[in-house]
């Protein structure tokens, strides 16, 4: 079964490190070390993978279609291993907005109860 | 440079990964391990480099494992579905597993056969691994049952334990009036209790008999949790001044005294002159704090304990309310002891509150030697398994052809893994049953040894956990022996085996390099433990020899304790002492007698003493002791200054004291301390005393705790004690006096008990009983840890000469000295020592920390012993080596070239 035919729903929820890794790649393709730098960043410090569980994580969602290898030309940037560039498929697209409304469903739930403050 | 290895290192680390993860994602990792090492090298901070190291490194292991285990059930699953012959009812999946199992099963069935076949090596690796198991086991049980296991109560997270402290850091008990501001004032705390150790003399059937007792807080059972399954806990009126006297007695007691006969509830027993009526008897599991508690009575405050916030001595026990965190409750108690210290600045200023979770409390003595000795035996294993390592290493050597044809006949690879894993299986479970006896006696035998001294000692037990961790042991030593072995044997090419003939096999530089490793290892194992026992050996030496201020040789102690309902006044108290004295010293061989309140090494009650003239100076944490005239001269504590007490220090002359060393020097520095007069808030309001003598210091709390500032009053002149210690000097074997002066008591008094009868050198040997232990056990861990090497060593070398026999021939053939082949393996085997020694004293420098704590007088890297175990281990190494290499030497070339 190929992604675009799968049921997007089926992957939620995604775990915390998904979402940012995800959530990093919306801008464009990205590379392992700025992803990494990118989740810690915006989780404030609170998510900080080692490289082993962040390609861990980049082989599961290549694995699920929500993002490929992408294609860039070797700039000859310096000698050494070469990077890895990811990007966001559609379907990842797809189950990374699902994700979002789904939290944002659970927070406007929370606000109603007043278990948060409300938007000024 | 450093950079450019660790990148290489990483590069090879990930060859943990499967080869697909390699192949899709090492130069991605690769690349983006460089920039955040090269992140780290930016800051300049060696331990950011380090902490970057060893965290990627750990992940990648991680990681690595997780992928490995998904590839393999895909695999797995994979095969289950292309297998052919299956019939549309069987379920892929569970007929691979159904084959999996099947096929293991013959793999133990074989393993067990093989090993049966080769009975010698079996049973040298099973009683190794049993060793090794078996004292991981015994002492994991008592981790277990002591520090991991919840205290037996409701809810047990929830309790806590304080005692208040004053500035200098010094604990106390909390005093009655500030125990109850602090229960009334507290909010976080769904209750407070108190409690207080006694004891007390029952009369009334028989002989009397002293039982040990607690006075307790109305509401402390309903605290624990604990509920009395015959009778009922106290009630609320019960502890106030002037209710009905009531007890509840222990399980244990009620067992022995009253044959466990309920009828007692009810009826009244006589403790301390006191008729009290029996109202519960506690369930037969119940236990509180260390030793076992006869009889709980209610701890009623008197008025005279309710009038002065200074005396401090009950012990406090709380219970938090539910979701309130530790320090939280902690900060309340503060809060309340600042406001305390507000209100009566007299007694209280300065004063706070120490809480600690009672689990803690309970175990923090044993803890860091509970964790040194599990650690110890963590070595012993290691050592047992490199020795069976060495043991399989060399079995396989001569099963190279039996492998070879196993592999030619269709056998894959990861099948004759399987094989050689499940045969190192076996050994350990085997190891691990027959451990799991030894740990069984192991335990009995230190509870025997140190069930007294040991927190929670009824707690501990092969129990699941205990069982859990066996397993686990048992599972990890035979994975352990077993991979190198098999994984070795992987390596090489196994069809080889059958062109070259099963001996020549699977030789190699790796199996070479695999025994040195194992020599290195056990060496450095063992020189690591055996450093241990060494510290400890010196450290009680010290502790054992140290200079305690008195002559404890011939010296016999017991302790009265007079009830007050009999004895009321101070008068009568103080001639009873004083006759029973007198009394004692007429006994043929007696050299001399007295009384105190406190025998050296027992600890003390603590005092704060000011000196006229200097009303701003406070002198607290000064140790007192009340004693009657003798005293000094029976424990040959020798006078420095002035004179000893003496039968005219009566109640109406001058009240005198002595003092020790330390007080003169601290609160009179150079000047003379005898003729100075200090004030003390006596038990009768503040008394001004005069110092009459000085006395040389003696260990009063214990051997490894410097003396405290002492003074001595003379228990004729100062409120005259219930309870006192004997000392008696006798002139032959103190314990041939003991019925002598217990027959002196009774002429006195019919109805008194003496009790905790002992020789001050018993006394003595008590107070380092946990230090004598930890010595004893860590000695034996390290004996068995090096003669597990020697054995290793001998093993190694052994083989490496039986190798080299045609070698060996061939030098002595041609014109090698006998001599020169000894020195030839001794050198080649304590190279391998060396190195071993070399990484064996780092290892014991930087493990030396933990010890530090038990360790007295003797620094954990102290270089006298570190040299010395270097040495013995050293000599033992040689001794390992000397015996093959004697072999060697006397090899016949004739015989050895004959194989050629």
């Amino acid at each position: 079964m190929t992604s675009s035919r799968r049921d997007p729903a089926a992957l939620l929820p995604l775990t915390d490190l998904s979402f940012h890794i995800l959530l990093a790649l919306g801008d464009g393709a990205s590379h392992g070390y700025a992803i990494g730098k990118d989740v810690e960043r915006r989780s404030g410090g609170r998510l900080n993978p080692a490289t082993g569980s962040l390609y861990q994580a980049f082989k599961r969602l290549r694995e699920d279609g929500l993002i490929v290898e992408a294609k860039r030309a070797h700039t000859g940037e310096r000698q050494g291993p070469r990077r890895q560039y990811f990007q966001l498929t559609p379907f990842g697209r797809r189950v990374f907005s699902l994700e979002a409304q789904r939290l944002q469903g659970l927070l406007s739930v929370a606000r109603e109860k007043k278990l948060v403050p409300k938007r000024s | 440079m450093l950079h450019r290895s660790i990148i290489r290192f990483y590069h090879s680390w990930l060859r943990w990964y499967p080869f697909d993860f390699r192949v899709e994602y090492s130069a991605g990792m690769e690349h983006t391990f460089v920039e955040r090492l090269q992140e780290a090298c930016d800051r300049r901070s060696r331990a950011a480099v380090v902490t970057l190291v060893v965290r990627e490194a750990w992940n990648v292991f991680a990681t690595a494992l997780v992928e490995r285990v998904t590839a393999m059930i895909r695999v797995m699953r994979r095969r289950g579905r292309t297998s052919p012959g299956l019939t549309p009812g069987n379920h892929p999946a569970g007929k691979h597993w159904a084959e999996l199992v099947a096929s293991a099963v013959q793999d133990i069935r074989y393993a067990f056969r093989s090993l049966v076949r080769s009975l010698g090596f079996s049973t040298t690796a099973v009683l190794t691994l049993a060793l090794g198991i078996g004292a991981n086991t015994a002492i994991f049980s008592v981790v277990n049952g002591v520090l991991l296991r919840p205290l037996p109560y409701e809810n047990p997270e929830r309790l806590i334990q304080a005692w208040e402290i004053e500035p200098p850091g010094l604990g106390f008990g909390f005093s009655p009036p500030n125990f109850v501001s602090f229960r009334q004032e507290a909010t976080l705390f769904e209750d407070m209790t108190a409690f207080l150790n006694t004891s007390f003399t029952l009369t009334g059937s028989g002989e009397p008999e002293r039982v040990s007792g607690m006075l307790v807080s109305a509401g402390f059972f309903e605290l624990l949790g604990v509920s009395l399954p015959d009778g009922r806990s106290f009630l609320q009126e019960e502890d106030m001044t002037g209710a009905e006297p009531v007890v509840i007695l222990g399980h244990g007691f009620w067992q022995r005294r009253f044959g466990g006969n309920e009828a007692v509830l009810g009826t009244a027993i006589t403790l301390s002159g006191v008729s009290r009526t029996v109202v519960g008897i506690t369930p037969p599991t119940f236990r509180f704090g260390p030793g076992t508690i006869d009889v709980w009575a209610p701890l009623a405050f008197s008025h005279r304990d309710m009038s002065g916030r200074g005396r401090h001595f009950l012990d406090v026990l709380a219970r938090l309310r539910p979701g309130i965190e530790f320090d939280a409750a902690a900060q309340e108690l503060d809060a309340i002891a600042a406001r305390l210290g507000n209100a009566y600045p007299e007694t209280n200023a300065g004063w706070g509150v120490r809480a600690v979770p009672l689990l803690e409390m309970t175990v923090w003595r044993v803890r860091t030697p509970l964790l040194v000795l599990l650690g110890a035996v963590g070595f012993v294993l290691l050592i047992a398994c490199a020795n069976v390592v060495n043991l399989l290493l060399a079995r396989a050597e001569g099963r190279g052809r039996e492998m070879a044809v196993r592999a030619a006949l269709g056998a894959g690879r990861s099948r004759l893994l399987r094989l050689l894993l499940s045969e190192s299986i076996v050994l350990a479970s085997l190891g691990g049953a027959l451990g799991l006896g030894l740990a069984y006696a192991g335990v009995e035998l230190l509870m025997t040894g140190i069930g007294s001294e040991l927190p929670r000692a009824t707690e501990v037990g092969l129990d699941i956990p205990a069982l859990a961790f066996t397993m686990l042991v048992t599972l990890g030593a035979g994975i352990l022996v077993g991979s190198v072995p098999a994984w070795q044997g992987a390596r090489k090419n196994l069809l080889s085996g059958l062109r070259e003939g099963g001996h020549q096999a699977l030789q190699g530089v790796g199996r070479r390099r695999i025994r040195s490793v194992l020599v290195v290892a056990e060496v450095s194992l063992s020189l690591v433990l055996v450093m241990g026992a060494g510290l400890l050996l010196e450290s009680f030496w010290r502790l054992t020899h140290v200079d305690s201020g008195f002559d404890h040789r011939q010296v016999l102690t017991g302790q009265i304790s007079l009830p007050t309902s009999q004895y009321e006044t101070d008068a009568q108290r103080g001639i009873f002492f004083a006759d029973l004295v007198d009394e004692i010293e007429r006994l043929p061989g007696v050299a001399s007698a007295a009384a105190t309140t406190g025998l050296p090494l027992l600890g003390g009650r603590n005092t704060t003493i000011t000196v006229p003239g200097r009303p701003d100076e406070e002198y607290r944490g000064i140790d007192r002791r009340r004693i009657t005239p003798g005293y000094f001269n029976t424990m040959r504590i020798p006078l420095l200054a002035g004179r000893f007490l003496n039968d005219r220090d009566k109640p109406d002359s001058p009240h005198v004291v002595i003092v020790n060393e330390t007080l003169a020097r601290r609160v009179f520095s150079d000047e003379r301390a005898v003729g100075r007069q200090i004030n003390w808030g006596g038990p009768w309001g503040p008394e001004t005393l005069e110092i009459v003598g000085v006395v040389a210091d003696v260990k009063q709390h214990g051997l490894d705790i410097d003396a405290f500032p002492t003074m001595y009053l003379a228990h004729a002149q100062i409120y005259a004690a219930e309870s006192m210690s004997l000392a008696i000097r006798i002139a032959g074997d103190p314990l041939d006096a003991v019925a002598a002066v217990r027959e002196a008591v009774w002429r006195l008094d019919p109805n008194l008990p003496l009790y905790r009868v002992a020789t001050m050198e018993q006394v003595i040997a008590d107070s380092v009983t946990s230090e004598r232990f930890s010595m004893l056990l860590l000695g034996i861990f390290a004996t068995v840890a090096l003669s597990l090497a020697v054995v290793g060593i001998y093993g190694v070398m052994s083989y490496t000469v039986c190798e080299r026999t045609q070698e060996m021939g061939v030098r002595i053939a041609l014109g090698a000295g006998r001599r020169e082949v000894l020195g030839l393996v001794i050198r080649q085997g304590m190279k391998l020592a060396f190195v071993g020694l070399i990484l064996g004293i780092a290892g014991a420098l930087g493990l030396g920390r933990v010890l530090s704590s038990l360790l007295y007088e003797v620094s954990a890297r102290d270089p006298w012993t570190l040299a010395s175990v270097a040495v013995l281990v050293a000599a033992v190494a040689a001794v390992a080596c000397y015996l093959p290499a004697r072999h060697a030497a006397r090899v016949d070339p004739a015989e050895a070239l004959r194989y050629e």
